[in-house]
């Protein structure tokens, strides 16, 4: 058993480090459906591997400057206690109610991959006139420039921040498919920046549920080890082995994935 | 570049440099809980506990380096942001924040 969560907590670092997500969308429907934890176990774990996956990813990406930390602090300030409260409220929530809600998530999280892949949009262009303070740049080397980019309609991002954070703590999930595309739609953030900033803030927004998780005991450390040593080789062999591929075609396969995942999730809960 | 970037430069080197040897720690005594889980020894899930103690000490660690960052660059309202991130964490992992 534990070679098979080496294996799925490697997955998991591997597909989460391509998109800038935590990875939990795929972990916890495995851990349930395959593993048969309980959901509750199976969130803390998530989270964990959250965590494990955003530090080792986002050691990366803040080095290589992707990472705008002042746009990701400021707002995880509205994440981390939407992120509390949400784990507060997820253990007074049976697991069937999570489960139907989780599946219900991952059919929409499909359909907005699905859009994305098959419309990918524009870059914005370099902002004019003086650079505000959660302004940011990186040097692209697909471009071989650096890509400068200004920071619009904070408020918003702000308000769909606390929403992330929120699932986060009720699904186990790092919230990262509510902050790339608020990142990159609200805020006109480049989506490569949107994608590691996301990542740099997946971490601290997960950390404030798995605590409150951990204090509840009902973080496995015997699942745990396995599941988080697979996910920082994962990650650290996702940044290098997927930088190359073509992020469309990624994510199409992957909306397939998680489109599969939530239907048979939504199956298992015998709502139907 | 000018002495805000660069010193934006120097942070995120620093923080990278944190979250690595973090990650490092952590993955160190999560294997020792592994072997000693499988070896069944009763150390391996004190090992293991420990280790995800450290992986969910990086966020925190990442939240008061900025704090400290921002504040010697004379940034104090990033920092009182970073600051209010890393304390928040921490009452969540002390239970000590109820909604």
């Amino acid at each position: 058993m534990a070679v098979q969560l080496f294996v799925l907590g490697a997955s998991v670092g591997v597909l989460g480090s391509a998109f800038g997500l935590g990875g939990g969308i795929f972990a916890i429907p495995a851990l349930v459906l395959y593993f048969g934890l309980p959901m509750h176990a199976a969130v803390a774990l998530s989270l964990a591997m959250i965590v494990a996956a955003s530090s080792s990813v986002a050691s990366v990406n803040v080095e290589r400057g992707l990472a705008n930390m002042k746009l990701g602090l400021s707002l995880e300030a509205f994440t981390v206690p939407g992120a509390a409260l949400g784990a507060l409220l997820a253990s007074r929530l049976d697991g069937g109610t999570l489960r139907l809600m989780f599946s219900i998530l991952l059919c929409a999280v499909s359909v907005a991959m699905a859009r994305k892949a098959l419309r990918p949009g524009a870059e914005h262009p370099a902002p004019q006139g003086p650079r505000g303070p959660l302004d940011g740049f990186y040097f692209d080397p697909a471009s071989g420039r650096e890509v400068h980019y200004a920071v619009r309609r904070f408020p918003l991002a702000a308000l769909s921040a606390i929403g992330a954070g929120a699932l986060s703590g009720l699904l186990g999930v790092g919230g990262g498919i509510i902050k790339v595309p608020a990142l990159r739609l609200l805020c006109g953030v480049p989506l490569k920046a949107a994608a590691a900033t996301s990542n740099f803030m997946l971490g601290m927004t997960a950390a404030a549920s798995a605590a409150v998780y951990f204090s509840k005991g009902y973080l496995l450390p015997e699942l745990a080890a396995p599941l988080v040593l697979g996910v920082l080789a994962g990650a650290a062999l996702g940044i290098k082995a997927l930088a190359g591929l073509r992020a469309e075609k990624l994510e199409l396969a992957f909306a397939g994935l998680v489109l599969f995942v939530g239907v048979k999730m939504f199956l298992s809960t015998g709502v139907l | 570049m000018n002495a805000g970037e660069q010193a934006e430069r120097a942070l995120q080197k620093r923080v990278s440099v944190a979250l690595f040897y973090g990650c490092v720690l952590s993955a160190a005594l999560l294997s020792c809980g592994a072997v000693l889980f499988a070896s069944g020894s009763g150390l391996g899930p004190a090992f293991s506990l420990a280790g995800v103690a450290v992986l969910l000490s990086t966020p925190v660690l990442r939240a008061l380096l900025l704090a400290r960052g921002y504040w010697r660059s004379g940034e104090r309202l990033f920092a009182a942001v970073a600051l209010f991130v890393a304390v928040f964490i921490l009452l969540s992992a002390l239970g000590k924040y109820r909604p």
